[in-house]
């Protein structure tokens, strides 16, 4: 059977597989932003608890994916929960490391102003400092999102959900007859969410990025 | 609107250092006028401005405006009614001009066409044309212009006091004596209470009503009008301070609205050979000054010019190159004598009439005048009751 051949009558499983990574590697990621930018928020103005963070999360990444989901399973057995907590363990480092550069990048002249006029710590958090560290933020969740893309695909190891399903098996039987196409498929797949997502980030840089601070396109 | 500010035993200490950044400081301002801190960097006249908003804590001391102690109240609260200028604008990046400026209305709850007309009445208020820049990011404006909207977001909700920090410390010197001037015209028509802190003296003595000198630790070497600082200094430091050159720095004290100014003879562009001949001329090079249609000063014009242009008044001669207004300083004034060949400038007024001209003589008579009333002043003055730069200059 071509390859083409096999998408055609496996496109079934192939779209629900392909449905799971996304979703997988979204909730997650919703999850690792909220964390990594609530970390970033809760260490960035002092500074050894921001390198603190940014030191124990890069940690966390040296961990190869395998051996963690491996770890996780007899802690919390198989399935989803070792998937997310790995993906969102993953997904935090650029994340936060992005929100802290960013939020220690705004210029300190600005923030004076911002007390200066009066706004409130909140407001001035929310006003200010956050809009103004968005752009490096968004950045890191893009860098992260990619990463997951490919990390997701381990979580099969777990009996997670998505692509890495047909990776593995495939993988399982390799010399038959669609072995080949399994990992081909499962593979092609993720490049093209990855891709897929990369240009929705582009997107809601355009849509979220004040006009005032975005870069000049030339 | 305006308050009085009164600083009393001011200090602040910061932990681990040994002498306080500002040491007992007590200074008292006086609604409607403009108070200028000067004093070398590190001198903790920036501290001592940041106390007053609360930007920093101080440790010790009380700051009153319009007798309410604000040491107590709540610091957010505080900001929103005193207007705050920085150095290099400190313009939000991410929202337009009109977002800038709207901040603290919005803050105080204003009401949404209540801000909308507020704000095109503060761009005009600070020369900007509401419909080109209402709109527009701060990084598409010049530094002139992001300054000018520093200023305009300071004022929007028309605060008592403005706190101005080296509004202009990042400008280019044209630019800055341009702002300077419209500081001075707008205090005239607002007549907030402005303290300002600078290490330029120059720029203190142009805007100040009076001027605090301080040394270090914030300690006032002397606190008095621009005049009696520069003619009477209290001591060597501030003498060092103020440095040579105090009657040159006088010049900037007074603008050629307040001095008398020459005459010259004046013929119009339109008038007939005949009455062009019959009018004396005047000045070294017999000359007279030919005026346009609208009685802007056009050409400088010799018997002989005349004689070569076949009559015609209105080719000959030579043409008028810089003039000054009358709101420029007398040190505007002397630049301008000094670069002009034949050692005279036409003097224009608000729509660049003729007013008259000035020269060495001119400018000469008015120093010596100024100075003697200055000794005059510092002999026998009482120390309060003295008007304010802005009432002084609209007698004038």
């Amino acid at each position: 059977m071509g390859f083409w051949e096999y998408v055609a009558a496996r496109h079934q499983q192939l779209l629900t597989d392909a449905l799971q990574h996304v979703g997988a590697v979204f909730q997650c990621m919703v999850i690792a932003t909220a964390l990594g930018v609530a970390i970033a928020l809760a260490t960035y103005r002092s500074g050894w608890a921001g390198d603190l963070a940014v030191a124990c999360t890069s940690t966390a990444l040296t961990v190869p994916s395998l051996a963690l989901i491996g770890l996780l399973i007899p802690v919390v057995g198989l399935g989803v929960p070792p998937t997310v907590i790995a993906l969102v363990l993953y997904g935090l480092l650029p994340v936060v490391r992005n929100a802290i550069v960013g939020l220690r990048g705004v210029d300190p002249a600005l923030v004076d102003a911002a007390r200066g006029i009066g706004m409130s710590p909140a407001a001035r958090l929310v006003r200010v400092e956050l809009p103004l560290a968005w752009p490096p933020i968004l950045t890191g969740i893009r860098v992260s999102t990619q990463m997951l893309m490919g990390i997701a695909a381990i979580a099969a190891y777990a009996s997670g959900p998505g692509l890495g399903n047909e990776i593995f098996r495939g993988i399982a039987s390799l010399g038959s007859a669609n072995a080949l196409n399994q990992v081909l498929a499962g593979t092609l797949g993720i490049v093209l969410l990855a891709l897929a997502f990369d240009a929705a980030y582009v997107l809601l840089g355009r849509l979220t990025i004040p006009r005032g601070i975005r870069e000049r396109a030339h | 609107m305006s308050a009085r500010i009164e600083l009393e035993n001011l200090s602040k200490r910061y932990p681990g250092s040994q002498s306080p950044a500002v040491d007992d400081v007590s200074m008292e301002i006086r609604p409607g006028e403009t108070v200028v801190l000067v004093g070398p960097s590190g001198c903790g006249k920036s501290t001592t401005l940041r106390m007053i908003n609360r930007l920093i804590e101080p440790s010790s001391g009380r700051i009153r405006i319009d007798g309410e102690d604000v040491t107590r109240i709540d610091p957010v609260r505080l900001r929103r009614e005193v207007g705050y200028a920085i150095q290099s604008s400190g313009l939000f990046p991410h929202m337009t001009v009109a977002e800038n400026i709207a901040l603290v209305p919005r803050m105080l709850g204003w009401s949404r066409a209540r801000v909308r007309e507020r704000v095109e009445e503060m761009l005009v208020l600070v020369g900007l044309d509401p419909g080109e820049f209402h709109g527009r990011y701060p990084r598409r404006l010049s530094g002139g212009q992001q300054q000018r909207v520093g200023v305009a977001r300071a004022l929007a909700a028309d605060p008592p006091v403005l706190l101005m920090d080296e509004p202009f410390g990042a400008v280019d010197p044209i630019t800055r004596d341009h702002l300077q001037d419209e500081l001075v015209r707008l205090q005239r028509e607002l007549r907030k209470t402005i303290v300002f802190v600078t290490h330029d003296l120059d720029e203190a003595i142009r805007l100040g009503d009076r001027i605090a000198v301080l040394r270090e630790r914030s300690r006032i070497a002397q606190f008095d009008t621009p005049e009696a600082i520069l003619t009477g200094p209290a001591d060597d430091f501030v003498s060092g301070f103020v440095g040579a050159g105090a009657a040159l720095k006088r010049l900037n004290l007074t603008r050629l609205r307040d001095v008398r100014i020459g005459a010259f003879p004046t013929v119009s562009v339109d008038d007939p050979r005949r009455t062009v001949l019959g009018r004396p001329a005047d000045g070294p090079h017999g000359e007279l000054l030919v005026l346009d249609r609208h009685r802007r000063p056009r050409t400088w014009l010799r018997r002989g010019d005349l004689a070569r242009a076949e009559g015609f008044p209105a080719r000959a001669g030579r043409a008028v190159r810089g003039t000054v207004t009358r709101d420029a300083t007398l040190r505007d004034a002397l630049e301008a004598v000094l670069l002009d060949p034949a050692g005279r400038v036409a003097v224009t007024g608000r729509r660049g009439e003729y007013a008259g001209i000035v020269d060495m003589g001119t400018l000469m008579a008015a120093v010596h005048g100024m100075l003697e009333a200055d000794r005059a002043a510092a002999a026998g003055r009482p120390r309060e009751g003295r008007p304010h730069r802005a009432e002084r200059e609209r007698g004038a």
